[in-house]
């Protein structure tokens, strides 16, 4: 059997899912009404979309909800365990530390207890300006896993100390 | 330009809001595994493969930035990582059907939208059979191009973006894998095959 043949028939499939601009649509339509290739091509184009749109679909299941939600723990980026490390580990100590060094010196009040004061206050706000830009860091690129999982180790590392 | 509505969920996760993640995974959970199982051909393939994707859009969060939809992001990673897998062969392309069962076991019961009666269900399953023979034989671009678009129901600019490819060239693809299913969906109708198709 001859298969009839048109150069713009191309341009089906796109007027069918609603691609082509107004003026687009316009002239195929007119060209559509008088071309034997291009409506037969949409009668075969036409349902077979229609059969596609209506094909079923997967749910995903609730264990695959659990198993990727409860894996983030283990792929936070870099940056973040690098911040959780250094909030758990140093932040809190320091911050607890400089209380209670404040509190004594201002119980005692004396010239030299103020300067003492002054040094602290001035140690653990260097501390807190490297804990900040360090929590600006993104992972830089190229680390690997090994890198994350290295760092991550300083926390093993603080522990066996 | 319309703002993205996944945007600002996206930040809150680059600036560690765990619950913003869940949400997006809510949003797109469904969209990713039916993506990756027309790569493998097997739901829990699927979901393994969607796992993955997941987690490689939480850990890349913070190098996220909102210059393109977080969408056609999240299908850029998505394709790449389908890809990349079938190639490295972890994965075989066999695209089985959503109704058959797999190793002896019954299907489970994960479907949606999936007719009711005998006859739907029948034809549910032809369809999906001929699907995935006519996705098998169709070149990566073409398939890729076909599922963001039939499955997916992205429009012909997201393809672009995620393929990084011309919205002409989409055009094109999808035209062409449209037409090689359309013949799989419509075997008579084979004497019918458009010219196009042959360039």
């Amino acid at each position: 059997m001859t298969t009839p043949t048109c150069e713009r028939t191309d341009a089906l499939t796109a007027y069918l899912d609603g691609e082509l601009s107004a003026d687009e649509r316009a002239a195929f339509e007119q060209h559509l009404a008088g071309c034997a290739a291009c409506g037969q091509a949409q009668a075969l184009l036409e349902p077979a979309i229609a059969r596609l749109a209506a094909a079923e679909r997967l749910e995903p299941s609730a264990d695959l909800r659990r198993r990727v939600l409860g894996a983030l723990e283990h792929h936070r980026p870099f940056s973040r365990r690098l911040r959780e490390l250094l909030t758990a580990r140093f932040l809190v100590p320091a911050g607890a530390f400089a209380a209670a060094a404040a509190a004594v010196l201002v119980v005692t009040t004396a010239p030299r207890g103020q300067r003492t004061l002054e040094i602290d206050v001035a140690s653990n706000l260097e501390l807190f300006e490297d804990y900040d830009l360090l929590s600006q860091l993104d992972v830089p690129p190229g680390t690997t896993a090994e890198d994350v999982e290295a760092a991550m180790r300083l926390d093993e590392l603080l522990e066996a100390r | 330009m319309t703002p993205d509505p996944d945007a600002e969920l996206m930040l809150a996760v680059k600036r560690g809001d765990d619950r913003s993640f869940a949400v997006l995974f809510d949003r797109y959970a469904r969209s990713i595994v039916n993506f990756a199982f027309r790569y493998v051909g097997d739901r829990s393939l699927a979901e393994e493969l969607a796992q993955d994707i997941f987690l490689k859009v939480y850990k890349s969060a913070g190098s996220w930035e909102p210059k393109a939809k977080f969408r056609t992001w999240l299908f850029r990673i998505a394709s790449n990582h389908c890809l990349n897998e079938l190639r490295r062969g972890r994965y075989r392309s066999d695209h089985a059907s959503l109704t058959e069962e797999t190793d002896g076991e019954a299907p489970t019961p994960l479907r949606a939208d999936a007719g009711t009666g005998p006859d739907e269900q029948l034809a549910g399953r032809e369809l999906e059979r001929a699907l995935g023979t006519a996705l098998a034989a169709l070149p990566e671009r073409e398939r890729l191009a076909f599922t963001l678009c039939r499955i997916d129901g992205m429009a012909y600019r997201d393809i672009a973006e995620v393929m990084g490819a011309t919205e002409a060239a989409v055009k094109s693809l999808i035209h062409r894998a449209t037409v090689a299913v359309a013949l799989r969906l419509a075997p008579a109708a084979g004497e019918m095959r458009p010219a196009a198709r042959d360039s």
